[in-house]
């Protein structure tokens, strides 16, 4: 069975005159293991669905199953405890907590999870040493360039071992160098976690290096090229 | 201007919330201020008024030596009208009773009704009915009679007495039956104390105030006009003339008198009123912050398109202006509206301690809004000095894309360390200093020089606060805690004012409360030791300034007849001017065997003070409070100088004793030396010893049935008049619970604009959270758990400054105020009570703050990912 499953996923905004349907009713499934690339250009709704696939949005219309579970079914803190179980994220820009040192940052699900700080440092260290962070790791967010940023969040995403890593624009808001130094590490990690990947992106390098794309416009699929 | 209005007046409109907290607070600071003014002002100008309109016309008045003029000396005064016309008065309180049985204090003027008309204007309802003013003759038909008296319109309407009503009079231990003759009508001396005021004739007035002999002063109105000049030259004609013991003096100067003993009291007042201010300042900041922080990016978008910095400072000190400009206007009628309930409030204080009424709150003027707008105006300025330049610095660039809040960890802050230890040596010094003109200005510049140098000490705390703890607080709380020490720590600069001023209220409750519980204990102590008398005996009426009212021999003599009564001492005070400029003294007098035997005074020096005591038994020597040796600088040993009927005559000071009952100062003297100079007046109380094992509140009941229905006594045991003395100090300390409550509000409410401010500030981190799967009571926890973080700091931080506060409180301003030695005592149950208060009442103000942060969080979702 597919780790991420969605059918007909609708979201639409607002009301009356402002209504806005950003997802037109897409479907896709991506299995464990598998690299699944969404590639479209500005505002066709990839990120709304990004959103709807990971839990952080409830959709109009249609279902998304993740590891087996319907999160149409599930309350708030359910699907707050799927998010932190099943779920990681990385986005565009970097987005760890500036207060936290790369560590905690890198630590936090788990700790959110109620796993013991000693255990969540550990297992912190080992994700760092896998991104090539080890000695950031009692670095403030602040202090480290825009790559390691990007590592560390990544190390997070994958620290819990979830079942479905979510990626919007990764590489988006870094040098082509940088990119492809995080696009390897995402590789890597996804190559040895069996994670199933999802990850929406202009950069068509990156659309190539996935086993599957899905093509967007104006919120609704459509055939990408050959 | 149009901008203004578009960006800062609209978003006031908007956020109505916000704008509304800022509002309250600013005009509670502005409205404590104005009170605390108005109501001092009523206090004084009460007497004043009283003073002024039953002066009526008087230019001039002669007064003895604390005991009244004699009549025998009044015909030798005939010379007098060479001047003017001269008025002999009779001044006293008593408690009038009315038929529907309510007892008011009035105050009773005994006048030479031939003699008075040109002295003020009495308009009596009968007459002034007819068109015209009563003629003399008439006044004295309607006085004549010994049971006559006139009332004022406004006290009979009020007690629904009509004319020809018998009332009762009570006259320290007399009930005397009186019928009204007459009413005054609503105008003139009428209106004096609030209308409560009984005209009689000086001869029933001496006879019923055991005054036979005696008046209280001699009114002159002089022929001439009434110039600066005239006043002047025929006052030092009349005192070159004038025999010893009599002294010539305008009225004003009881006005004086009164002003002087209340101006340390109203100095402290008002100092603590300022604390109120800390509130507005403190809001102020918040607002202001508030507005910038969620206005980051269209502060960006204005400077983009060209607004320079100048004008974005410009734009949210405008903000705070306006804000304060309302908060004024609405603090005056807030103001004194406090003042009223002030008044009510305070007027125990002002009556158990000096004078018997207070008058109303007088009406807002011109001056008053001044004041305000010259409060509010710098305050909000300088609350919004801080975020108005950090808008300024917001760029263009950095605000559009919002990516600029990445944390700036500073060094150590030694710039402020340093100026704490500066400070803090200034208040040392400061604190070392002698008062000025009797008033604590050093004392209270050094508290302030404490409180600022606590302020700056806050960020480098802080500081130290982010460098350790949080492992403790991860390992206390778990994640939440890790993150709530995180957050605060990423905010050090944000947080030290607010912080600071958290620290400058909790530590002044924390200094307020430690200098009560000071006094009170040493109060507690001084009353157990001191009054060690089974029973005493007072009268009804008493006012604490001017004559004193009497007990009757025939009283005395019941009481003294009882058997279980083995020693009885009769003291008796007057009030006597000393001093220089315009001091009003307590001179007492007792019998000082009987306080040897069986009394207990505590003396400060010398230290065997019952030997010198002994000496002074029948001697022109004096015992001195320490108020007294204090505040004119008396030691034992000296010599003072007393006025005294006879002119003025040396008391030797063979012992200085501590007194808390009034901080005028108190002479005391043996009951023999008083008599000899002052003539033999009848005692204002007695203090009576029992036989050894009595039930002395047996004995009490029997006394009262002994001095019989149509006398009137309180008599007190020995833990009666104690817990009496508590019940007065602690009336007396009432107000300090308005600036308590002050504290805690400025705890719930600093903690929580605080946070909401950084709440705003960290909406994406938020999402973020929930993002990578916090819950919400997660979030709540976290929030909740800073806000007590942030109380229990400050209260860290303010407890031992508020200590340090206390021990300049206690040693320095109370010292140089009122002239007390109080005992430190720590009310470590308190201090921990608060505490816990504090943590609890800051946790519940992080609630609002954890509301919104769960909130923010649901609704930021995209924001964290584009």
């Amino acid at each position: 069975m597919a780790t991420l499953q969605a059918h007909g996923l609708r979201r639409v905004y607002g009301r009356g005159d402002s209504r806005v349907e950003a997802l037109r009713g897409v479907s896709l499934e991506v299995a464990a293991g598998e690299f699944l690339a969404v590639v479209g250009p500005s505002g066709c709704g990839k990120t709304t669905l990004l959103h709807l696939c990971g839990g952080m949005d409830r959709a109009t219309d249609g279902t998304v199953t993740v590891d087996g579970v319907a999160l149409g079914d599930l309350d708030d803190d359910a699907l707050t405890a799927l998010r932190r179980e099943c779920v990681g994220f990385v986005f565009q820009f970097f987005n760890l907590l500036p207060t936290l040192t790369l560590a905690e940052n890198i630590a936090l699900p788990l700790l959110l999870a109620g796993v013991p700080s000693a255990v969540g440092a550990a297992r912190a260290r080992e994700g760092a040493e896998r991104v090539g962070l080890a000695h950031r790791l009692a670095h403030y967010p602040g202090q480290v360039s825009g790559g390691e940023l990007q590592r560390a969040a990544v190390a997070r995403a994958v620290i819990h071992q979830p079942a479905l890593l979510i990626a919007d624009e990764p590489t988006g808001n870094l040098d082509s160098d940088t990119g492809r130094r995080v696009l390897e590490v995402l590789r890597t990690l996804h190559r040895d976690t069996g994670v199933a990947l999802l990850l929406a992106t202009h950069d068509p390098l990156i659309a190539e290096a996935a086993d599957r794309v899905l093509t967007m416009r104006d919120g609704s699929e459509v055939p990408g090229p050959p | 201007m149009t901008l203004f209005r578009q960006f800062i007046v609209r978003a006031l409109l908007q956020d109505r919330a916000r704008t509304v907290v800022t509002l309250v607070g600013l005009t509670l600071g502005v409205a404590v201020v104005v009170a605390i003014r108005l109501a001092n002002a009523s206090s004084v100008r009460g007497f004043e008024t009283a003073l002024d309109v039953v002066a009526g016309k008087t230019s001039l008045e002669i007064v003895g030596a604390g005991v009244g003029v004699p009549e025998t000396q009044l015909s030798d005064l005939g010379w007098l009208r060479d001047y003017g016309r001269v008025s002999p008065v009779i001044d006293r309180t008593a408690s009038l009773r009315a038929p529907n049985d309510t007892e008011s204090p009035v105050r009773v003027l005994g006048v030479d009704v031939l003699r008075e008309r040109p002295f003020r204007e009495y308009q009596l309802v009968r007459f002034a009915r007819d068109g015209r003013e009563p003629r003399p003759q008439e006044l004295l038909a309607v006085l004549l009679d010994p049971t006559s008296v006139v009332l004022t319109e406004r006290f009979a309407g009020r007690q629904a007495i009509d004319l020809d009503t018998p009332v009762q009079l009570i006259v320290g231990d007399r009930i005397h039956d009186v019928v009204v003759r007459g009413l005054l009508l609503d105008e003139g001396p009428a209106r004096v104390v609030d209308g409560q005021l009984v005209l009689m004739d000086i001869a029933t007035a001496q006879l019923l105030f055991d005054r036979l002999g005696w008046v209280d002063r001699v009114e002159i109105q002089l022929y001439e006009g009434e110039t600066a000049d005239t006043i002047a030259d025929a006052e030092r004609a009349i005192a070159a003339r004038l025999p010893a013991g009599l002294h010539i003096q305008r009225p004003a100067r009881r006005g004086r008198q009164v002003e002087k003993m209340l101006a340390a009291f109203h100095f402290n007042l008002t100092s603590l009123s300022y604390i109120a201010l800390v509130v507005g300042l403190f809001l102020v900041y918040n607002t202001v912050a508030v507005s910038v922080i969620t206005r980051r990016r269209e502060i960006g978008t204005l400077r983009a398109l060209g607004a320079t910095r100048r004008m974005v400072r410009r734009l949210f000190l405008g903000e705070a202006a306006v804000l304060a400009m309302v908060g004024a206007g609405l603090g005056l009628p807030v103001g004194w509206l406090l003042a009223r309930a002030a008044v009510q409030l305070t007027s125990t204080t002002v009556n158990a301690l000096y004078i018997t009424s207070a008058a109303a709150v007088p009406a807002l003027g011109a001056g008053d809004l001044l004041i305000a707008c010259a409060v509010a105006l710098p305050l909000a300025l300088v609350g919004a000095v801080i975020p108005a330049t950090e808008a300024a610095g917001v760029t263009p660039t950095a605000a559009v894309r919002d990516v600029d809040r990445f944390v700036r960890y500073h060094r150590f802050p030694r710039g402020s360390v340093a100026l704490a230890v500066l400070l803090f040596g200034l208040g040392w010094w400061l604190s070392t200093q002698d008062a000025v003109g009797g008033l604590p200005v050093f004392g209270l510049g050094a508290a302030l020089a404490v409180v600022f140098g606590a302020a700056a000490l806050v960020p480098a705390l802080l500081d130290l606060l982010r460098r350790v703890g949080r492992k403790t607080l991860g390992g206390w709380f778990g994640v939440e805690g890790l993150l709530a020490h995180a957050n605060l720590s990423a905010s050090v600069s944000r947080l030290a004012v607010s912080v600071a001023a958290l620290v400058v209220s909790l530590a002044m409750l924390a200094a307020i409360a430690i200098m009560v519980g000071s006094f009170r204990e040493t109060v507690g102590y001084w009353v157990g030791q001191t009054l060690q008398g089974d029973l005493f005996v007072a009268t009804a009426g008493r006012a604490p300034l001017g004559p004193a009212v009497t007990i009757s021999a025939a009283t005395e003599q019941r009481i003294a007849a009882h058997p279980a009564v083995t020693a009885l001492d009769r003291f008796r005070s007057l009030d006597l001017p000393y001093g220089s400029d315009d001091g009003l003294i307590i001179l007492g007098a007792g019998d000082f065997e009987v306080l040897l035997e069986y009394g207990g005074l505590l003396f400060k020096s010398p230290a065997d003070g019952r030997a010198a005591m002994r000496r002074a038994v029948g001697a022109d020597a004096v015992v001195v409070s320490e108020t007294l040796a204090l505040k004119y600088d008396v030691a034992v040993d000296d010599r003072i100088e007393l006025d005294t009927p006879q002119g003025p005559r040396p008391f030797e000071v063979l012992a200085v004793y501590y007194d808390y009952s009034s901080d005028r100062g108190r002479v005391v003297m043996d009951g023999r030396t008083f008599a000899r100079h002052y003539g033999v007046q009848r005692p204002s109380g007695l203090t009576l010893y029992l036989e050894a094992g009595v039930d002395s509140e047996a004995v009490r009941e029997e006394l009262l049935a002994a001095v019989g229905p149509d006398h009137r006594l309180f008599i007190n045991t020995n833990a009666m008049l104690r817990a009496e003395v508590l019940r007065i100090f602690d009336a007396t300390f009432a107000i300090t619970y308005a600036l308590q409550a002050i504290a805690i509000f400025v705890a719930i409410v600093g903690v929580s604009a605080t946070l909401l401010t950084l709440t705003l500030e960290r909406r994406r981190e938020l999402a973020l959270l929930r993002l990578v799967g916090a819950n919400r009571g997660q979030i709540r926890r976290m929030v909740v758990i800073e806000a007590a973080l942030l109380g229990m700091l400050s209260q860290g931080i303010g407890l031992p400054v508020g200590v340090v506060l206390s021990l300049i409180l206690i040693y320095v301003v109370n010292v140089q105020s009122f002239g007390w030695t109080i005992q430190f005592h720590l009310p470590l149950g308190f201090l921990a009570q608060s505490t816990v208060l504090i943590a609890v009442t800051t946790a519940l103000a992080g609630l609002y703050p954890a509301r919104l942060a769960t909130r923010l969080a649901e609704g930021g979702g995209s924001e964290v990912i584009t």
